[in-house]
């Protein structure tokens, strides 16, 4: 099977520029994760593709085969190549129009796709009745393209029907498809057509720095509608990224979880950046060999995006909610790494909050930060400020659990 | 827990770059000078990078325990004190100053750390020390307005820097030109050098001193001192970023005000130095009141 992929290589997404991998799309063994769910298979039992490991659903087996290890919130499985799929999993059968909140709900419940590093399921409940427009970011952490391009080039149907799906979960009329303006021009017929849709619209933002979130996507949306003269408070919104609306209607349609994800390799340092299509599960070891990517003592992996993604070695495996594997040089670290108050963290926050306070332990502000990673990427002393505050969250949480 | 320690994708800014786009925007005091004064600034200026800059080397690698070099830092503030000298100022003085300089940034904690700035504090403290070494000129512009005569120079010759003062500091145009460079790479507080001017401005004008010449005055004083020198290098240091907005102009307005009182009471060659270093004390002391109260407020 081959598949297309490549580097961002200019303004505009060139589909021309392309290297393409040939992969076999199997794995001998998969490692997944149980989110910290119960497991409910044990060493030895055969499980098929879709099978649900976990009590609440979040980890369902990639691949058919026995399970190795089910413990210390992993679940290992050996594959057998034999893809039996699983009998739990059936199609979505009723028309959209006339299926219920339960219906809906139900369903993704079942797929148990991922958002926001929480199960999407969990999200839509906390904020049913509450949103009030739906933002489907099809953004990406500049310079490297994510799958979010790819998405809106091959999968748009996917995308837009699965956006209206999760609309409908939710309760929310109003859709919005967030892209940034250095890709207008590639985009438009996405836009276009996303414009005659009843109830749809894009918004085109400015993306001055790497990584966007949602807040920072609900103020643009507000500041360009001024004239509505509607007040938008941050519940009013539901952030989801563009291929998690995709997952979504794949597993409408098929009734099977996520268990291949598209996986982009990019960065600097890769050799033969592609992207393939795996086994979740699947060891970024075998995913580069594979792909014929080579890496040396010098080279640096990050899964997702090159800000606030997560440090990866050559035995991580591949997450439901990982798109990319990001591979670098790793620099050398200037040795100050001490705060100069040059306050250029402060002009980078798009929150407005003093970064450099938080490497103080200070943490009063906290509860604000949005980890967008902005900090990290302006700050001239190198000094790496989102681990600080992510730190300081995780402790914050252990100290609020041990009241 | 993530562990973004590998992460490779950062601004391409870094602390040295940043600092150079200071030295730059020295670059034009600095050939002024050796222009105008010569031999006397190209070794004032070196010896004090020179000094200043080993300084700096010995204590990191006594702290580190290895060879380390100087950082771009010590460069900018060495040159930055060697600027504040006046052409005749004995070569000792910039070799101490530099060195006392890298001291006290060492002793307060490093670059940013202090918002007393380093080769102020040096330069206050070796006019005090050593004042027939510093050889002060006595036609200085400003003692001439301070006793009530015009002066000989005039304002064309303020904004070229022909008239007498500190080697850097003679020439407006030179400064200036520097300033607008730190404006255009946006390395700059306004807040402070803009309260600052202001005040100094209002000040001198509504309280002359020669008598109905309030205009006179007033830029008479802003081209002759040190003031726009102030402006764009001492009151754009990053400690003073650190400071909330009203902190920043209540530095601004302080240091302007300080400024008026030892023009009209003190030694004219001091006034704006001493001006900024006492406001800085004022300023810490306003600042750290505004975050206890904003971050008290936030745990509430």
């Amino acid at each position: 099977m081959r598949i297309k992929g490549g580097l961002y290589t200019g303004e505009y997404w060139n589909a021309d520029v392309t290297n393409s991998a040939d992969i076999s799309p199997s794995a001998s063994s998969v490692t997944l994760s149980a989110y910290n769910d119960k497991i409910i298979v044990k060493e030895g039992d055969w499980v098929s593709i879709g099978d649900p490991l976990t009590k609440h659903m979040k980890a369902h087996a990639s691949v058919s085969g026995r399970v190795i290890s089910a413990k210390h919130n992993r679940i290992i499985i050996e594959n057998d190549n034999n893809y039996n799929r699983s009998i739990s999993v059936r199609p979505f059968n009723k028309r959209l129009s006339d299926a219920s909140f339960d219906d809906i709900s139900g369903h993704i419940a079942k797929l148990g796709i991922m958002s926001n590093g929480q199960l999407l399921y969990d999200d839509i409940l906390t904020q049913k009745g509450s949103a009030k427009i739906l933002l489907v970011s099809c953004s990406d952490t500049a310079p490297y393209i994510s799958y979010e391009h790819i998405n809106m080039s091959s999968n748009s149907t996917s995308l837009v029907y699965g956006a209206k799906i999760i609309a409908k979960s939710l309760g929310v009329t109003n859709v919005v498809f967030c892209i940034q303006k250095r890709y207008k021009n590639a985009y438009n017929e996405f836009i276009l057509n996303i414009e005659k849709q009843k109830n749809m619209s894009v918004l085109i933002h400015s993306s001055k720095y790497p990584a966007d979130k949602n807040v920072f996507l609900s103020k643009q949306f507000a500041a360009q509608n001024r004239k509505l003269k509607a007040k938008f408070k941050l519940d009013d919104f539901f952030y989801i990224k563009g291929s998690v609306c995709t997952e979504v209607f794949e597993g409408f349609k098929t009734g099977c979880p996520t268990v291949k994800k598209n996986i982009i390799i990019t960065g600097p340092a890769a050799t033969n950046p592609c992207y393939v299509n795996v086994p979740v599960g699947t060891s970024i070891k075998e995913i580069l060999e594979l792909t014929g990517n080579t890496i040396s003592e010098k080279t640096s992996l990050t899964l997702d995006n090159s800000i606030s993604g997560t440090a990866a070695t050559v035995d991580s495996a591949i997450g439901k909610e990982n798109s990319t594997i990001l591979m670098s040089e790793a620099q050398d670290i200037i040795s100050n790494t001490s705060c100069v108050s040059c306050i250029s963290c402060h002009k980078a926050c798009p929150i407005n909050l003093y970064p450099m306070v938080f490497l103080e332990g200070k943490a009063a502000d906290l509860h604000k930060c949005i980890e967008c990673g902005c900090c990290s990427y302006v700050c001239p002393s190198k000094i790496d400020i989102l681990s600080h505050i992510l730190n300081l969250k995780q402790e914050k949480e252990k100290n609020k659990n041990a009241q | 827990m993530h562990n973004n320690s590998f992460l490779a994708i950062r601004s391409r800014n870094t602390l040295a770059s940043v600092r150079s786009d200071y030295i730059i925007a020295l670059v034009p005091a600095v050939i002024w000078s050796i222009w105008r004064f010569g031999l006397n600034a190209i070794v004032l200026i070196a010896l004090a990078c020179v000094s200043g800059t080993a300084t700096d080397a010995i204590l990191k690698s006594i702290k580190l325990k290895k060879i380390s070099l100087p950082s771009v830092y010590t460069l900018y503030t060495s040159l930055i004190f060697a600027l504040i000298l006046y052409s005749e100022t004995h070569y000792l003085i910039a070799i101490i100053g530099a060195t006392l300089t890298t001291l006290f940034i060492h002793l307060s904690g490093g670059e940013g750390r202090s918002l007393f700035f380093a080769p102020v504090v040096s330069r206050l403290f070796l006019i005090c020390a050593f004042p027939i070494q510093f050889s002060v000129p006595t036609d200085l512009p400003a003692s001439f307005f301070k006793a009530g005569i015009l002066p000989d120079a005039t304002t064309f010759d303020l904004i070229l820097g022909t008239a007498s003062g500190c080697i850097g500091t003679v020439s407006a145009m030179a400064v200036v030109v520097g300033g607008i460079y730190l404006l255009l790479v946006k390395h700059t507080n306004k807040l402070s050098p803009l309260a600052y001017i202001l005040t100094v401005f209002l000040l001198f004008f509504f309280f002359p001193i020669i008598e109905g010449r309030g205009m006179e005055s007033a830029s008479f004083e802003i081209l002759s001192s040190e003031i726009l020198f102030i402006c764009f290098f001492v009151l754009t240091d990053f400690s003073v970023f650190s400071l909330s907005a009203a902190a920043r102009i209540a530095y601004g307005v302080f240091s302007g005000l300080l400024t008026f009182i030892f023009f009209r009471c003190g030694e004219v060659e001091n006034a704006c130095f001493l001006a900024v270093t006492i406001s800085a004390a004022f300023t810490i002391a306003v600042n750290k009141l505004y975050f206890i109260i904003r971050y008290r407020k936030n745990e509430k």
